[in-house]
């Protein structure tokens, strides 16, 4: 086979892609991992360099090393665009805007993810059935629950069995991996008000948060240490990121050719995909074959090469109906001292609001317990600066009044459910970026759906606020003030037919039988649950999927 | 030590409260401040020694004399921060850190009963309990 030839060709070397190129590399198969950014250095000066930076945002730790950056809406063009990277490269003309951005970089944005891996709810894969909204998707839970269990093992979850058992109905047919991650001090604090308060006639049940976070040596990896930076870097590996995969495919035999941006797939006469062009940092411009093509870049990297490709498209779905989950974090002050910032940022939450009939009306939220204080809006350091300039404090005196101050410091925050809604879009823009490639356009407005969530939401943070005796301190009502989860999904999405689907439920494409569309581009619709474990349940399943097409594929004549 | 890194460690520690801060920090912190405050550095510290020298206690001089002083009070503030925060803020209102190692040696984590993000030195678990502080 020819050196530019492979049996399969995967765009994107994130999580999805890298756990299909290690399934595929294991099964002998000639697999190529094509990537947009670079390994980088390793964690360590990464680490470093994040504790130096003075911006310290998302993409602080993985600035690339190409001296113009490479585009992506956390890389910034210049110095001067440090902290409005997502504005200088997603162009945006509507008044709403998508908050949500990634990184381009081997391993994907799970390096700067929290890790939460809950799993989607049964009635989340059913909502027009069960509620009238949305879409259903052409697999169940029932379907996809064997997959769960491979993806947790494949990333490392740690979870309370017991606690997860039937949570809304999602049951569980195998352990998790590891026993959970600890409730924080500040979880504790909140699980016994609840137990003692009722919220609106009901208790309130405090669960610890799956994550693929080590709770014990796990892989070759450490258990966590707490080192409260899962975002954006985890310092010594303990939490899963799609790197780990990526040299384990790698040393099956898998080749990752990295800084390669994808420009455009080509259509044979017959109708395959098998032809990527790329280009390179150093700005050369090659091809490489497959003879079959797996898109795994992002939700919104995936819809703009399609796009770009004039492929996969008979739908006119690529690049609609664009999701994330709406957050807001409510900021209190406890009576006592919670202890922030330490261990994970995040490691409990309430899971009652994912389900139930009030989705014919409004979307559901999860909600989440910082471990974080205040930093959603400031960081000690602002506190410092506060308590210095505006009461004149310094030495003993100011060292009292910030432990009593920072130490109390508590967050809650809601993730609303958001429709698929087809206007919600990636398109290509005219503005080019700096490999000439169309930068992404995208369209995004909330619905009533979504902000009706809002208020119920806040409704029962202020509830458990008060049972915890705190005082809230941040809260705000409006509905179009929200932050994005990084959680970026629609756009090619799954469906029944290729009339209003892009990918079937292997994520194969209806139009290209040799063409998958993996991640969580392929979601209909979102629920509440973070995506990554989804995103890699189904990467699982349409690798299994590819297995068993590769044989007829690999017999078949390929064009010239 | 020179006199002017001698002064500065002298009103770092009433600034900070701690009689005991680490040397090489202090030459870290000196030359930050010596950039920053180029024009208000030498001053400061002067005016500070000159209200030792005339028997005024190291906390009345700040309480008193210069954190409430137009001239002195700012420069006395962006040092006292910078032990704290181990940065200058800079016209962005960012904290520009000395180093990484000033980033991680700054006051305020252990202050709050925390470590610095990246650094926490512990088991698996400790965050479930309180710190020892």
């Amino acid at each position: 086979m020819p050196a530019d030839h492979f049996d399969v060709v995967i765009i994107g070397a994130g999580v999805a892609g890298a756990l299909i190129a290690d399934v595929l590399a294991a099964r002998h198969v000639n697999v190529l991992l094509l990537e947009a950014g670079e390994t980088g250095g390793d964690r360590g000066a990464l680490t470093a360099r994040w504790a130096a930076a003075t911006v310290k945002g998302l993409g602080a730790p993985y600035v690339a090393s190409r001296p113009e950056r490479i585009p992506g809406p956390e890389q910034p063009a210049t110095e001067a665009d440090r902290k409005n990277a997502r504005d200088v490269y997603y162009d945006q003309q509507t008044p709403e805007k998508y908050l949500s951005t990634y990184e381009r970089r081997v391993g994907g944005s799970t390096w700067h993810w929290l890790g939460h891996t809950p799993r989607l709810l049964p009635n989340d894969f059913r909502l027009r059935s069960t509620y009238g909204v949305g879409v259903d998707w052409p697999v169940g839970y029932a379907d996809l629950e064997p997959w769960y269990c491979k993806a947790e093992k494949e990333l490392g979850v740690a979870g309370d069995d017991a606690e997860w058992q039937n949570v809304h109905g999602a049951f569980r047919s195998q352990p998790f991996p590891m026993s959970k991650i600890w409730p924080s001090w500040s979880d504790e604090l909140f699980s016994q008000a609840l137990r003692e308060v009722p919220i609106s006639g009901r208790r309130l049940a405090v669960l610890s948060t799956p994550s693929a976070r080590n709770s014990q040596a796990y892989d070759g990896r450490p258990p966590c240490a707490g080192n409260a930076s899962c975002v954006p870097i985890c310092p010594i590996g303990a939490k899963y990121d799609g790197s780990v995969h990526v040299k384990k495919s790698v040393a099956k035999g898998a080749q990752l050719w990295e800084k390669s941006v994808a420009l455009r797939l080509e259509k044979d006469a017959d109708g395959g995909v098998r032809t990527v062009h790329f280009k390179r940092w150093d700005q050369s411009e090659a091809r490489v074959r497959g003879r079959l093509v797996i898109v795994a870049a992002n939700a919104i990297e995936s819809a703009k090469l399609l796009l770009l490709s004039g492929v996969a498209n008979s739908s006119d779905q690529v690049g609609r109906n664009l999701m994330d989950h709406l957050q807001k974090a409510v900021l209190g002050s406890a009576r006592e001292p919670v202890y922030p910032f330490r261990g994970p940022p995040s490691t409990s939450g309430i899971e009652t609001f994912r389900d139930g009939e009030f989705r014919k009306m409004r979307g559901a939220f999860r909600m989440s317990l910082g471990n974080d204080g205040w930093s959603r809006s400031g960081s000690p350091q602002t506190d410092v600066a506060r308590l210095i300039e505006t009461e004149g404090l310094f030495g003993r005196e100011l060292r009292e009044r910030l432990f009593h101050e920072v130490s109390r410091q508590v967050r809650m925050s809601c993730s609303v459910e958001v429709l698929p809604n087809p206007a919600n879009r990636v398109t290509l823009s005219p503005l080019l970026d700096s490999f000439g490639v169309p930068r992404p356009q995208l369209h995004f407005a909330t619905d009533d759906y979504t902000r009706d969530a809002f208020g119920p939401a806040l409704d029962v943070i202020q509830d458990v606020l008060r049972a915890l005796d705190a005082t809230v301190t941040s809260l705000d009502r409006n509905p179009r003030n929200y932050s994005g989860a990084g959680h970026i999904m629609g756009t090619c999405r799954m469906g029944f037919d290729a009339k209003t689907a892009v990918v079937d439920a292997d994520c194969r494409s209806f139009d290209h039988r040799n063409l998958y569309v993996v991640g969580a581009g392929a979601f209909p619709t979102c629920g509440t649950a973070n995506p990554t474990l989804t995103v890699a349940a189904l990467a699982l399943r349409a690798a299994d999927h590819v297995l068993s097409v590769l044989p007829a594929l690999a017999a078949a004549p390929v064009p010239a | 030590m020179e006199a002017a890194l001698a002064s500065f460690v002298r009103l770092s520690s009433a600034l900070v409260g701690d009689d005991l801060l680490p040397d090489d920090l202090a030459a870290l912190y000196f030359e930050q401040a010596r950039t920053a405050l180029a024009d208000e550095l030498p001053a400061l510290l002067a005016r500070f020694t000159h209200l030792l020298q005339s028997g005024v206690e190291p906390v009345t001089a700040l309480r008193q004399h210069l954190l409430p002083d137009p001239r002195w009070g700012p420069p006395s503030k962006i040092i006292l921060a910078l032990w704290f925060n181990g940065g200058i803020k800079n016209m962005a209102g960012d904290w520009a850190p000395a180093s990484a190692d000033g980033y991680y040696r700054a006051l305020v984590w252990d202050v709050i009963g925390a470590h610095p993000p990246t650094l926490s030195n512990g088991y698996f678990g400790h965050w479930k309990y309180p710190p020892e502080c």
